[in-house]
């Protein structure tokens, strides 16, 4: 198909130029795959490269270099905000004990089956999470919990990464759907709402059926000897059934309840479900080894354990869904005024505050800190000096991917501020053709990975899916679909969230690891969800 | 806290300060300048990929 990119203020279309521009991407994933550099270094060589392919391929003035770079730093202070809250609230947590009675619960619980375990907490668990507040903090509390429970931090984050993500679009009360709403054309179309939330949500469920399998394919890289025999078609039962539950529970979520609650009662049927049903299966049943008694293991129940937690979840609910709540913390705000900027070709990004405000979830992870820090005071289990300890563990474990975190945005943003993202999915957009339905996940996976979130690759590419959609004459509910599913799926494979993956795990450096699987499973999944949509166009589906 | 997070801190906390700079330096326009806060951000992403 034929698109003007000088009418969109874009150099025109060639092969040479969009290979360009697709070159810090390239570059970041040779560094950290091949060479094995850490992706702060590769963030770092990457915005060199984008700085100077910004400046003469896309005609980026020093005013939109710098401009880029102050907003690509300014985006991570959210990130680092939950990064280091949320390691501090672990490790008070940690400081108590806690751990190991949650471990013993869910080992209780779960009948000692690992792969329960696995499942109900690297998916079911971050997707409740998800449902009320996204931004990596599902990754965050779910990793150290598997951890705690003895997992490999690798599986551990990886496990997260996979799990939350197929909540993206429907969790965080919708954020996600309504940047996808708001950014296409659909707000002229009376009940598109409606419409684009059952194809989207029969498109994500699609997409937790590929999650679950890859979990259960990633968890069998961690077996070996016995451990590993069969132990694919021993997780299968469990993999359909909560594919199905939360599949259907999303879908009927979005459709009955509310898109913006989706996720949110995806992942608490799915977590209800599974807890109770599932151990109760006759193949899962007393199928795991005992827990072993622990001599020192701490003499308080599971509720106050969890007590953190569930302090961080109250916390969020209210400031999230008490309305007066949110106005009052949603007022207080800070931020700077990013200029308008104009590229040669006439690329325009205009001016707007950038700010921050009171809702922001590192600041309710604090906020859930001290009162966690309180609780655990008043129950007398807080260690003399764990305070001083939980700031001085996550100054160590959270520098790393703070770090990675600026590196890899600052060029990211650069690369968005240019016009260098739109034209790559612009290219994409003009050779496709009538295999668009296969490609258009991929646009929403470059959005991911080049954002870290599902909400900004939506807010980026919704409106160029639409106008594909709209010239090729097929359904925009499935082209948005396969974009909002692709952009949420492709968190897992994000630096930004392998780098938080990495800060909450201790494992600082392995973000090209992380990537490299979670990367394969992305490609995978985003051409299972493009040969769906091409599947449904075919057959005339989703016109309105 | 050991040197090496120490380092890195320092590095991160440099790129934020520059960044505050470059913001109060690209609202004047004066192309000299923002080329001259280019480069000195590009000095400090250099002195944070050295930290890490």
């Amino acid at each position: 198909m034929n698109l003007d990119m000088t009418a969109l203020g874009l150099p025109s279309m060639s092969a040479v130029t969009w290979l360009l521009a697709m070159l810090p991407l390239i570059l970041v994933l040779v560094l950290m795959f091949m060479f094995k550099m850490s992706g702060t270094r590769a963030g770092v060589v990457a915005w060199v490269l984008t700085l100077a392919i910004a400046f003469f391929v896309f005609k980026a003035g020093p005013e939109i270099l710098s401009a880029g770079t102050i907003k690509g730093v300014w985006t991570t202070l959210s990130v680092l905000f939950i990064i280091w809250s949320s390691m501090f609230l672990y490790n008070i947590v940690n400081e108590t004990g806690s751990f190991k009675v949650i471990a013993s619960t869910f080992t209780k619980m779960t009948n000692g089956n690992r792969i329960l375990q696995l499942l109900l907490l690297g998916w079911a668990f971050p997707t409740f999470v998800q449902g009320v507040c996204g931004f990596g903090v599902p990754v965050a509390v779910a990793t150290p919990l598997l951890i705690g429970l003895g997992f490999d931090p690798m599986l551990s984050v990886i496990t997260a990464l996979l799990g939350h993500s197929w909540g993206i679009t429907f969790g965080s009360l919708g954020a996600s759907y309504e940047a996808l709403i708001t950014n296409s054309d659909l707000g002229t179309l009376v009940g598109h709402r409606e419409h684009l939330a059952f194809w989207g949500s029969i498109f994500i469920a699609f997409g937790g059926v590929i999650v679950g399998f890859c979990i259960l394919h990633n968890y069998g890289r961690y077996l070996s000897g016995e451990e590993k025999n069969g132990y694919f078609g021993k997780g299968l039962p469990a993999v359909i059934f909560l594919s199905v539950v939360m599949g259907v529970a999303m879908i009927a979520g979005c459709s009955f309840v509310s898109p913006n609650l989706g996720c949110f009662v995806a992942g608490s049927v799915g977590l209800a479900a599974g807890s109770l049903v599932l151990p109760r299966l006759p193949m899962y049943k007393g199928s795991g080894a005992a827990a072993a008694e622990d001599p020192d293991m701490p003499k308080f129940g599971f509720l106050t354990a969890f007590g953190g937690y569930l302090i961080l979840f109250v916390i969020v609910f209210a400031a999230l869904l008490i309305p007066q709540a949110k106005a009052a913390l949603a007022s207080v705000k800070f931020g700077y005024n990013a200029i308008e900027t104009v590229t040669g070709t006439g690329f325009l990004r205009k001016a707007g505050f950038q700010s921050l405000n009171l809702t922001t979830p590192g600041f309710l992870i604090v906020v859930s800190s001290i009162f966690a820090i309180l609780f655990f005071k008043g129950k007398g289990i807080l260690p003399e000096g764990a305070i001083g300890r939980s700031f001085m563990n996550t100054a160590k474990q959270s520098i790393g991917s703070t770090t990675t975190v600026i590196s890899m945005t600052m060029m990211a943003v650069v690369m968005t501020e240019a016009g260098m993202t739109q034209y790559i999915a612009y290219g994409i957009a003009a050779v496709a053709g009538p295999v668009f339905p296969i490609l258009a996940p991929f646009i929403g996976l470059l959005g991911g990975f080049v954002t870290s979130s599902g909400t900004s690759s939506n807010v980026l590419f919704a409106g160029l899916q639409y106008s594909v959609a709209d010239a090729l004459k097929i359904s925009p509910y499935i082209i948005l679909a396969e974009q909002t599913t692709a952009s949420s799926l492709s968190n897992s494979f994000s630096p930004g969230n392998a780098a938080l993956g990495t800060g909450v795990s201790n494992q600082s450096g392995k973000e090209g690891d992380i990537l490299l699987v979670t990367g394969i499973y992305n490609a995978v999944q985003s051409l299972l969800v493009g040969l769906l949509g091409f599947l449904l166009v075919k057959l005339g589906l989703g016109l309105y | 806290m050991s040197p090496v997070v120490k380092k890195k801190l320092l590095a991160v906390a440099v790129l934020f300060v520059v960044a505050i700079a470059m913001q109060f330096i690209v609202v004047t326009g004066n192309v000299t300048l923002i080329w001259a806060s280019i480069a000195v951000m590009a000095g400090a992403a250099g002195f944070l990929y050295t930290a890490c």
